[in-house]
């Protein structure tokens, strides 16, 4: 499919550089899908870490949302849209006898509802995620089965966590129960991932570039058959290994050839990180609403921070690391700091669902197509607590959803029961997510 | 004699009747007189079928023939039956005499099997490029800088190095980067391909502080263009502080002087400075690896900022990071030659034939025929056919030249089956430049292989101590020595910041350059290994000579420095070394302990029992010290037998903590060293146990013959090698230990320059799609 | 090379599904929290089904009062209250006297956290994690057995019942029996499951009168204002016969037949001083820190 870009006026000018980021113009975008009634539900998580402070997180009352007060005021635009659901729960993040380690556990735990098995090293043990069990199923239907996207630099070994390795602390999505999808952190990255690494150049030029490529690889086929002639057995065993691999990716190629998203000369692909954080959270998001709109992708993952994040936020005053803030000790003036990033995270997300919103979708938006989680999987960042957390789903899920509401559910509800709602709104019926004692009541209209 | 005359005698006619044809088994009496009987009356007490204490049954092992099937676990009875570990104390001693006349038959019988054993080189499958060697053979194939670490996924591992042949494979993921990274390659190396859009490729990671107001980026840029270095730089200082001027250089050039002005930010109402000023220079370079700075000149008013305030932005001003954007068009044409281009593509395509048939025969390493020429020539034509220029149709030649098998793989003939036969002198030369070089055959190496003279023994001596004297052979330190030492794992080692609060990349990175460097040093010099155990030199700057508290050394830069003190001396108690034999938040005698027994005594101890109970972490260095805790190892003789050799050495090192400093105290226990050899002798100080460990030079060259082998062949020592590590051992031993006589010595070996044919599979050859 | 150690393991966790409708259930949820106190057991999770939610409140009041939280327990260690939301069901009465009764300046006098449902627990929830806190759990039974049964169902808990559980124990008094099928699949369990049948309970009978200065170590305790509340003449001691034996399968006291728990000949007068003894002591004090 053609993404046309009319107009290019939209380009962000960061602070003092004098260099731009042009992004591609959301508002000139022809969208992938026509009526609503033909377009697909999306799903979408937003993960943010070292908890919430919940004094000013839950609504007072259950029921209908008056004006949304604390952390949650910069979603007041969207508070039709959106659902406070209390008293969730990650059992898994708890310790359970494996000592300390909880943000490890928090984050491993939140999407896949299984135990992390605590180790450092290269023997990882978690289990398969929400978004990846959807993917499974549906992710055949779109170019990218599912886009993860963080906003810090991924490690995947090491010891991160009082003995968790990096992967657990890094990693929201897991493909398989030992193998996590590291998220893309990297603006051009994320954008080549989207629309391919030469997606800038002109079509034709483009298909030249593949052709060849192709002959490249028949020569190596050529070669390697040849060269295999006069070798014995484990040699050639190791160049059938190389053969595989080769075809597997000329057939890549081929289907390169043939597909892919086209991008109209001019557009400029985006241009490192960003130096101010809200810039990089509204230039990663933006990504994430083209892919949406554009039908590349239905299923998607956000890290804000990685769990035991100490990103500092001097763009709001806050110089202190993140994590250690929120093992504040009672201390006010660290929790005021802890409370104002909260509430830019929560800022910077109602401006992604405002962006859902006034995107439109046949006679719907693109906000009303989607179910998009925003929570932690700890609550008390102090005690790492892993019941009572903090939970939104915004969205309504192509009219599924009755939002507008906060929800209180029993104690120690799974929040599995919550992805697993989700699925099943997207035609997914595994037996269980994780933990997940069955669907979470409330949330669907029916 | 523990045995009946009569039943003597029945043994020996039954063992002579058992012995298997064609096989000169040793003198059966002497089995039935010096070990049988030990091992049925001691030995069967524990390791019998009911109770296989360690899961030995030695009832099994009663026939002269498992001499040589079961040859390993003899080898462990010698060991422990020698050393006096077996039997346990609180058995049924050996007398000396019973002891000797056991220990003498086995070694005896060692001995002439070895000597009977047919010389076996082995075999190693087709063996794929590590990512370092991918990248050295680029630098030296193209002059390109290409950071394969970045790129291409680690390798994976055997027998404790990434260079296995059998252990690396090509999964479609990697293939789809080697040839992301071919085209990209080629376009640098022939410079005729179109920039692709700017970007910032460089990683702030990297930016690292080397003084107060002074950051330094090492980084790779791909095209020779125009660039923006950007630096950032935050805080700020008093009203009437001057402003402070910084340079910005590159490759110790600087391109831009500014003046910064020091209030950069008006302080917002949360007390915070939220701006940054951003300062740009561009300039052209070309596409390699380079150094950026950004440091303060003249900075008068540092010093009187106190050390603790000058990271805060509220007191002080300091640049915070650099990036560099890029490539863009060049403002103005700058012409860098690209080596590979020996005659101008513009002429025609004998011109591209010419190139391409030259980097063959560098990159496949060997002679090229025109079979390996035509599939590169072919792919010209095509790009020539799709009306691509001659430069641009040159580089995808090129890449088609860089994920050819005979470019990724170091390709041997085979012979025959079940047949040895001398490798051919091209594939020699790979051989000995990825050991010593962890890169491609320089010329004159090829040209001596190409012309049949490199396997001669005066020759391939003198090439081995060319190579050794070479910059290039720092591989070694790089590539071998960061992976027998285990150094190499400090890239994902963590401290805890409460306990090791100086715990920083920048420690990290200085604890790995010593180590590199002094590794190096040991082979350039030609020293013996005894240097590894307490040589009194190392190398240090700065950084880490403050870490070790050793006064009187300044700047990032390293140098060698003479050791005067007891406290450092060797590899074993560099900060490295001591950093990765520990947990993040302590010190583990057990670790440590069992380090030194691998690397040093060539001992490694078998894994521990299932039900060992957990250690109190919280009490350690509190309640009661580390060493108390561990008396419980003692308490039980089983648990000694192995504890008795581990925790010694591990307690010889408790004055290293878990960063490698030097302390006297664990909290409010002061640190007893000391401890006892099995065998009794005591040490008390590091130093001692040192002069110890030295005095098992024997077990030490052969643990480090094991190492170095495997890594030089790419596959694991195994029984039939015994012969060729023993010859290691007295080669070495013979030239007062010095390490080039082993370098030279496995270059020489059997292994090294032979190979065994391997039986072709019977599927017939594989089918093309 | 970087395993961090084990942590040392804790005392055996304790699960009890009580439908908290007599006063031995009352005693019994007081004697685990004692034996709680000395260690030699922790309370992983209590759930309520089968009465309204008086009983749930009931259970969270006795639980802070041994364990001293006076504030909402948001952590880890301290599992909430399960509880059948859906149940229609009455409180029992004997709750109501402790939670009715009020301080001189007419606060409750015992300290409560659960106000209202979504207070407590989702039962099938709790039960799973209760008995997923520790190594190795009991689990005391004597409620209608569906939550049980399916908390056991859930899925991601296959072959954790069987590792972790080390008994169940079943009083058969009151409505546990009344979800026949469930009880069947509980008591299907590859574990030790071990029914208390009535006349173990019957032949502990006590006297109201027993528990008079008791509890004496408190001015105001609500175990024994159920007790007060529930006692009309005299107590059968069911479930805290079955507390008892689940921490203590070994005492002379019980002998186990057939997977049936039956008192040991001439041991009735004896086995009560030891209940009574348990149920009513004071809590021994929690282990002092180390600086």
């Amino acid at each position: 499919m053609i993404v046309t870009g009319k107009s290019l006026s939209r380009r962000m000018v960061l602070k003092g550089i004098g260099t731009t980021i042009a992004l591609p113009f959301l508002d000139a975008m022809t969208p992938a899908f026509a009526r609503a009634a033909d377009a697909p539900v999306r799903l979408a998580w937003f993960y943010v870490p070292n908890g919430i402070d919940m004094r000013h997180w839950t609504p007072a009352a259950e029921g209908p949302l008056d004006t949304l007060t604390g952390i949650l005021a910069p979603m007041n635009p969207v508070k039709d849209e959106i659902l406070v659901l209390s008293n969730l729960t990650t059992h898994w993040g708890r310790p359970l006898q494996d000592g300390p380690g909880d943000h490890g556990r928090a984050l491993g735990s939140y999407m896949t509802g299984a135990q992390v098995y605590k180790t450092a090293g290269a023997d990882l043990k978690l289990g398969i995620s929400a978004d990846q069990i959807a993917a499974d199923v549906l992710g055949k239907d779109t170019r990218l089965p599912s886009l993860e996207v963080g906003l810090e630099e991924a490690r995947q070994a090491g010891n991160c966590d009082s003995g968790y390795s990096c992967a657990y602390t890094y990693n929201l999505s897991w493909r398989t129960e030992t193998q996590p999808l590291p998220p893309i952190s990297e603006p051009r990255a994320l954008f080549e991932r989207l629309f391919g690494a030469d997606a800038d150049e002109p079509p034709a030029a483009r298909a030249r570039r593949l052709e060849m490529r192709r002959s490249i690889l028949d020569e190596v086929l050529g070669t390697t058959s040849r060269l295999q002639a006069a070798l014995g057995g484990s040699d050639r065993r190791k160049l059938d290994e190389y053969l595989t691999s080769v075809r597997e990716i000329e057939r890549q190629v081929q289907r390169a050839e043939t597909d892919g998203v086209v991008v109209e000369p001019g557009m400029e692909k985006p241009f490192g990180i960003p130096v101010e954080f809200p810039d990089y959270f509204r230039l990663m998001t933006d990504m994430m609403v083209l892919a949406f709109k554009a039908d590349i992708t239905r299923i998607s993952t956000m890290i804000v921070g990685r769990e035991g994040s100490v990103r500092a936020y001097p763009e709001i005053g806050v110089n202190d690391g993140h994590h250690p803030l929120t093992h504040h000790q009672g201390n006010m003036d660290m929790l005021a700091k802890v409370r104002q990033i909260n509430e830019l995270h929560a800022t910077l997300f109602a401006e992604f669902l405002i962006k859902l919103k006034n995107t439109r979708e046949g006679d719907s938006t693109l906000l009303d197509q989607s179910l998009i989680v925003y929570g932690s999987g700890l609550s008390d960042g102090n005690v790492h607590t892993h019941d009572q957390l903090p939970t939104v789903l915004a969205g309504r899920g192509g009219g599924f959803v009755a939002p507008g509401r906060h929800i209180i559910y029993q104690r120690e509800t799974p929040v599995t029961n919550l992805f697993l709602t989700m699925l099943h709104r997207v035609g997914v019926r595994p037996d269980h997510v994780g933990d997940s004692t069955g669907e979470l009541r409330g949330v669907s209209l029916s | 004699m523990r045995v009946p005359a009569a039943t003597a005698l029945a043994l020996l006619l039954g063992v002579l009747a058992a012995r298997p044809a064609g096989q000169q088994a040793p003198p059966a009496p002497a089995f039935d007189r010096d070990v049988r009987p030990i091992l049925d009356e001691v030995c069967t007490r524990c390791h019998n079928e009911r109770k296989a204490n360690a899961g030995l049954n030695f009832n099994t092992f009663m026939d002269p023939a498992t001499l040589e099937t079961r040859r390993d676990t003899w080898e462990l009875v010698v060991d422990k039956v020698k050393s006096g570990d077996m039997p346990p104390v609180d058995e049924d001693p050996l007398s000396v005499q019973e002891r000797a006349a056991m220990v003498a038959y086995l070694e005896g019988a060692f001995a002439r099997a070895d000597r009977e054993m047919k010389p076996d080189p082995g075999h190693v499958p087709v063996h794929r490029l590590t990512r370092v060697e991918y990248a050295n053979t680029i630098r030296d194939l193209l002059g390109v800088d290409f950071r394969a670490t970045d790129e291409f996924p680690p390798d994976d591992s055997g027998y404790g190095f990434d260079n296995i042949g059998d252990v690396l494979t090509v999964s479609p993921a990697l293939m789809q980067r080697y040839l992301s990274a071919a085209e990209r390659i080629a376009a640098r190396a022939i410079g005729g391909g179109p920039l692709p859009s700017p970007g910032v490729f460089t990683r702030r990671s990297r930016v690292r502080k080397i003084a107060d107001g002074a950051i330094e980026l090492k980084d790779v840029l791909e095209y020779d263009a125009d660039y923006t270095v950007r630096v950032g730089v935050t805080g700020h200082r008093g009203p009437d502080d001057p402003p402070v001027t910084m340079a910005i250089s590159v490759d110790g050039q600087a391109i831009e002087t500014v003046t910064v002005p020091v209030q950069l930010s008006a302080v917002n109402k949360q007390g915070g400075a939220t701006q940054r000023a951003l300062y740009e220079a561009r300039v052209f370079l070309p596409g390699n690896e380079h150094t950026f700075r950004a440091a303060f000149v003249d900075d008068t008013t540092l010093a009187s900022i106190p050390v603790k305030s000058r990271g805060d932005v509220g007191q002080n001003i300091f640049p915070e990071f650099i990036e560099v954007a890029g490539p863009f068009k060049p403002a103005q044409p700058h012409v860098v030659r690209k080596a590979a281009l020996i005659c101008d593509p513009a002429s025609g395509t004998l011109c591209a034939h010419r190139i391409l048939a030259s980097l063959a025969r560098r990159a496949y390493r060997r002679p090229v025929t025109p079979a390996d020429l035509a599939p590169l020539n072919r792919v010209y034509a095509k790009a020539a056919a799709k009306g691509y220029r001659p430069l641009e149709r040159l580089q995808f030649a090129v890449a088609a030249l860089l994920v050819s098998p005979n470019f990724l793989f170091r390709v041997e003939k085979n012979p025959l089956p079940g047949t040895i036969a001398r490798v051919t002198d091209v594939e020699l030369a790979s051989r000995l430049s990825y050991f010593l070089w962890s890169s491609m055959p320089d010329e004159e190496l090829l040209r001596l292989a190409e012309a049949n003279r490199l396997h001669q023994p005066g020759v391939l001596s003198a090439q081995v101590t060319r190579m050794l004297a070479d910059p290039k052979s720092l591989a070694l330190a790089d590539n071998f020595a960061s992976q027998w030492l285990g150094t190499r794992t400090l890239d994902g080692v963590t401290r805890d910041q409460t306990k090791f609060p100086e715990w920083n990349a920048d420690l990290r990175e200085a604890m790995k350059t010593e180590t590199r460097l002094f590794f190096d040093a040991v082979v350039r010099g030609n020293r013996p290994i005894s240097d590894f155990i307490d040589g009194n030199y190392t190398f240090l700057n700065a950084r880490l000579a403050r870490h070790y508290g050793i006064a009187g050394i300044d700047g990032p830069d390293f140098r060698r420095v003479e050791l005067k003190t007891d406290e450092r001396s060797g590899v074993f108690t560099q900060a490295s070394v001591l950093t990765v034999s520990s947990y993040p938040t302590r010190t583990s005698v057990v670790l440590r302990g069992k380090y030194l027994l691998e690397t040093v005594l060539n001992a490694p101890p078998p894994p521990p029992p299932a039900d060992v109970p957990p250690l109190d972490e919280k009490g350690i260095g509190v309640a009661v010290s580390h060493r108390a805790q561990l008396e419980q190892h003692r308490a039980d003789a089983l648990c000694a037998s192995c504890h008795n050799k581990l925790d010694p050495l591990g307690f010889g090192l408790e004055n290293y903590d878990a960063v490698g400093r030097w302390r006297t105290k664990d909290g409010p226990f002061a640190i007893d060293a000391t401890g006892t050899f099995p065998g009794g002798r005591t040490f008390s100080t590091p130093a001692e146990l040192k002069a110890l460990l030295r005095s098992h030079m024997p077990q030490f060259t052969r643990a480090l013959a094991e190492r170095m082998l495997t890594y030089a062949l790419g596959r694991g020592v195994e029984p039939f090698d015994r012969p060729v590590v023993k010859d290691l051992v007295a080669r070495t031993t013979a030239d007062g230990y010095r390490i080039q006589a082993m370098i030279q010595g496995i270059v020489a070996s059997v292994p090294f320059q032979d190979r065994r044919g391997e039986r072709k599979s019977a599927v017939q050859e594989t089918k093309r799609q | 090379m970087t395993q961090d150690p084990k942590q040392t393991p804790s005392p055996i966790g304790v699960v009890y599904n009580t439908s908290m409708a007599r006063a031995d259930a009352a005693l019994a949820l007081a004697a685990l929290y004692v034996a709680a106190s000395r260690r030699q057991a922790r309370v992983n999770g209590v759930a309520v089904n089968g009465s309204g939610l008086g009983a749930a409140i009931f259970c969270d009041v006795v639980a802070r009062f041994y364990t001293g939280t006076a504030r909402t327990p948001s952590s880890n260690a301290v599992l909430p209250i399960g509880f059948d939301s859906d149940a229609t069901a009455a409180d029992p009465p004997m709750v109501g006297r402790a939670l009715a009764r009020t301080r001189p300046n007419g606060q409750p006098q015992y300290v409560r956290s659960i106000q209202r449902v979504s207070d407590t627990a989702a039962p099938d929830a709790l039960l799973r994690n209760a008995v997923t806190l520790t190594p190795e759990t009991i689990v005391v039974l004597s409620a209608p057995a569906t939550w049980l049964a399916q908390s056991i169902a859930l899925a991601g808990v296959e072959g954790q019942y069987e590792r972790r559980v080390k008994r169940v124990v079943i009083v058969e008094a009151g409505d546990t029996g009344r979800d026949a099928a469930a009880l069947k699949r509980v008591a299907a369990l590859p574990v030790p499951v071990v029914f208390c049948g009535s006349e173990v309970g019957e032949s502990l009978r006590v006297t109201a009168s027993r528990f008079d200065g008791a509890f004496a170590w408190a001015p105001a305790h609500p175990v024994a204002d159920a007790v007060a509340a529930g006692a009309a003449s005299d107590l059968p001691l069911h479930d805290l016969a079955a507390m008892y034996f689940a921490l203590s399968p070994e005492s002379p006291f019980f002998t186990v037949t057939d997977r049936r728990l039956s008192l040991a000949a001439g041991a009735a007068p004896a086995c009560l001083t030891e209940l009574l003894s348990l149920a009513t002591s004071r809590p021994a004090p929690p282990p002092a820190r180390t600086a």
